[in-house]
């Protein structure tokens, strides 16, 4: 009987604590000999019904009228793997994807070798991170001022930019500007998606892809935005969470 | 810790009111001499930003310098002028291009006392401020990455740079620099303070006396809100200037419906020069601001209840304007020390 009760608190035990955050090694494995860094890809690509596409390529919407995309940028930050056996582990603080610079989509991340069936992020920034001053990082920095995505006039960042231009009255113009900047602190929501089960070994490196639909940001869960009559957002009206809810919901994410 | 020692530091400076330099061996510089007026508390100075003398000068010269625009037309102090207590004589700010901006440009007097800055309080440092003019469409519309280009092709930056914060030209020290020279923008030498702090009775007028017991009257309640040395409570408040506000005021950056209208209580200290007044410029004289309390202002939910309308002669009111304009501080709007 009392082992039983022993064995019992012993998985409990276990459980608390691979139930907790593993905190990750520092990379360089200095004072670890053994350490071999292990990786994972992250990327992230740009979808239009069901078609990978870029910046200004045009495209029609929902309703059929021409638009094209010539920004965007978004953060996510507090990047988890969830361990297959339980518990989760953090791999990035923040990431600024932007579709503008070749680089700006995929990341090779530091990650400790394990199975995984899950990824969890923040889109946008965390409370602490929206209140960094943005003069203080070096210019690669995802927080960097040199970035272009502070809020000078409010003193905090914008979560996710988003410009364009659409055919508004069908006469074959691209020439009604939209535009979404949207950020703020009740904008923040953490994203979790389940994966079919990933490795991450030595010298074999998954991808992890985050896909944005288009589509789903303007005919989204959240309602619809029409580029002609709701054509940008303005720190937190109605139509920034409505933006940033679909954006939310526009993205899916695959593992290979 | 680091604090106390710079306020301990900052105080010791002012105690010798000689001209004793004192070195800060971890900035490898001097301290910049401050000098803090009589009844005035010490500023507070941000540990990561010591004020040095070679910093104060960088701020200073960066100020002046339109190389900050993208077409190196305007600088700080196009709209920022010392002569008219950093403000620009306009309605509402002219930029690159000359595009009018959304509101009046402010005073930067005693700017290192203020606990959030603009009309709606959207930045919280000095340091952050700076951002905000360099990339604002209608003020200098440029790019901090075209800036620092620019800075580093410029001996004279690069070595004032290195001087000041060890390191090259960049978004730090630019931000730093601006931030430590507008902190030494202090005013405390006016009438008001020669007869209130500095004890001399014969400083002010018998009408500037008069004015001064009227402003600080409970009827007519000017200095619930503009309080203290600085005539600011450093609160936002709405002061029924309208039925419908066209700027939200604080309600831009909190989004909350009892913001709308409010705006920083502004300092009063050299009024006499920062005409027109409010956040858009709409009152032009100071008999046209009385007039506007006086009649109790506008109705608006958010309306201060301190608006209350008061009946005053007309003596009264020259009375009240005297003693506003003995706020003026004439060396102050001389300074040599605040122009390159
Ligand atoms: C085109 C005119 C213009 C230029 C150029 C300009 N400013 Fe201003 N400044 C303004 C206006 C207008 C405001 C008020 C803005 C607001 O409240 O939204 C302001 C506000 C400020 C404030 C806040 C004052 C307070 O009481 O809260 C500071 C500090 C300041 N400016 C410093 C600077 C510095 C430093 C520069 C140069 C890097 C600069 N300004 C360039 C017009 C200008
Ligand atoms: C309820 C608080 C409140 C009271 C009481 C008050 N003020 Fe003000 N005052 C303000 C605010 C807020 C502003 C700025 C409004 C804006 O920017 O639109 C202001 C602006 C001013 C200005 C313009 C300053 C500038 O540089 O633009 C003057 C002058 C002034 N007040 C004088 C007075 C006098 C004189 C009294 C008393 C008769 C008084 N105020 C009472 C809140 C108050």
């Amino acid at each position: 009987m009392k082992t039983v009760q022993n064995a019992l608190l012993f998985f409990l035990l276990l459980l608390f604590f691979a139930s907790c955050e593993k905190k990750l090694k520092p990379p360089t494995g200095e004072g670890n000999a053994s350490f071999i860094p292990a990786y994972i890809k992250l990327r992230a690509s740009f979808h239009h019904s069901g078609n990978h596409f870029s910046l200004n390529q045009v495209v029609n919407d929902q309703l059929g009228r021409a638009i094209k995309i010539e920004l965007l940028k978004f953060y996510i930050s507090n990047i988890h793997l969830h361990f297959l056996q339980g518990g989760t582990v953090k791999i990035e603080d923040v990431l600024l994807v932007n579709f503008n610079q070749s680089a700006g989509a995929e990341f090779l991340i530091k990650a400790p070798i394990g199975t995984y069936h899950g990824v969890s992020f923040g889109l946008g920034l965390d409370a602490q991170q929206n209140a960094s001053d943005p003069s203080t990082f070096p210019a690669t920095h995802p927080l960097s001022v040199l970035q272009n995505t502070y809020w000078t006039w409010a003193t905090k960042y914008r979560f996710i930019m988003l410009d364009g231009k659409g055919d508004g009255n069908g006469d074959g113009n691209l020439n009604k500007l939209f535009s979404y900047h949207a950020g703020d602190d009740l904008l923040y929501n953490t994203l979790q998606f389940s994966t079919a089960s990933f490795q991450v070994k030595t010298k074999q490196i998954p991808t992890v892809e985050i896909k944005l639909d288009i589509d789903k940001i303007f005919f989204g869960s959240n309602g619809v935005i029409d580029f002609v009559t709701e054509s940008s957002t303005h720190a937190t009206n109605p139509t920034a969470f409505k933006f940033t809810g679909n954006f939310a919901d526009a993205l899916s994410l695959s593992t290979y | 810790m680091k604090r106390l020692l710079t306020i301990l530091i900052l105080f010791t400076a002012c105690k010798k009111a000689a001209e004793k330099k004192t070195f800060i061996a971890s900035e490898g510089d001097y301290q910049y001499h401050l000098t803090i007026p009589k009844g005035f508390p010490l500023p507070l100075i941000p540990v990561d930003n010591e004020l040095t003398e070679s910093r104060v000068l960088l701020g200073k010269t960066l100020f002046y310098d339109p190389i900050l625009s993208l077409d190196s037309s305007v600088s700080c102090a196009t709209c920022h002028r010392l002569n008219l207590a950093f403000t620009d004589g306009q309605e509402l700010s002219k930029g690159i291009v000359n595009r009018t901006g959304i509101r009046n440009t402010p005073t930067l007097t005693n700017i290192a006392y203020a606990f959030s800055l603009m009309f709606d309080g959207g930045a919280e440092t000095l340091e952050l401020q700076a951002l905000a003019p360099i990339a604002d469409h209608n003020e200098m519309n440029s790019d901090m990455n075209l800036v620092i280009e620019r800075l580093k092709k410029n001996k004279k930056y690069i070595s004032l740079f290195k001087k000041a914060y060890q390191r090259e030209p960049d978004a730090f020290g630019i931000t730093r620099s601006i931030a430590a020279f507008q902190r030494t923008l202090i005013s405390g030498n006016s009438p008001f303070d020669k007869y209130y702090f500095q004890g001399d009775t014969t400083a002010l007028s018998a009408s500037e006396q008069r004015g001064m017991k009227l402003f600080f009257s409970e009827s007519l309640a000017c200095s619930e809100c503009h309080s203290g040395f600085n005539f600011t409570n450093n609160h936002f408040e709405n002061n029924g200037l309208y039925t419908v506000y066209a700027d939200a005021g604080r309600a831009r950056i909190t989004n909350l419906s009892s913001d709308v209208g409010k705006f920083k209580v502004p300092t009063l200290r050299n009024a006499e020069y920062t005409s027109p007044y409010m956040h858009n410029g709409s009152f032009s004289s100071l008999e046209e601001v009385i007039a506007h309390y006086a009649s109790g202002g506008k109705n608006h939910v958010n309306k201060s209840v301190l608006l209350k309308g008061f009946n005053i002669s007309e003596t009264e009111k020259q009375d009240l304007i005297h003693f506003l304009k003995s706020l003026s501080d004439k060396e102050f709007l001389s300074n040599k020390n605040f122009i390159p």
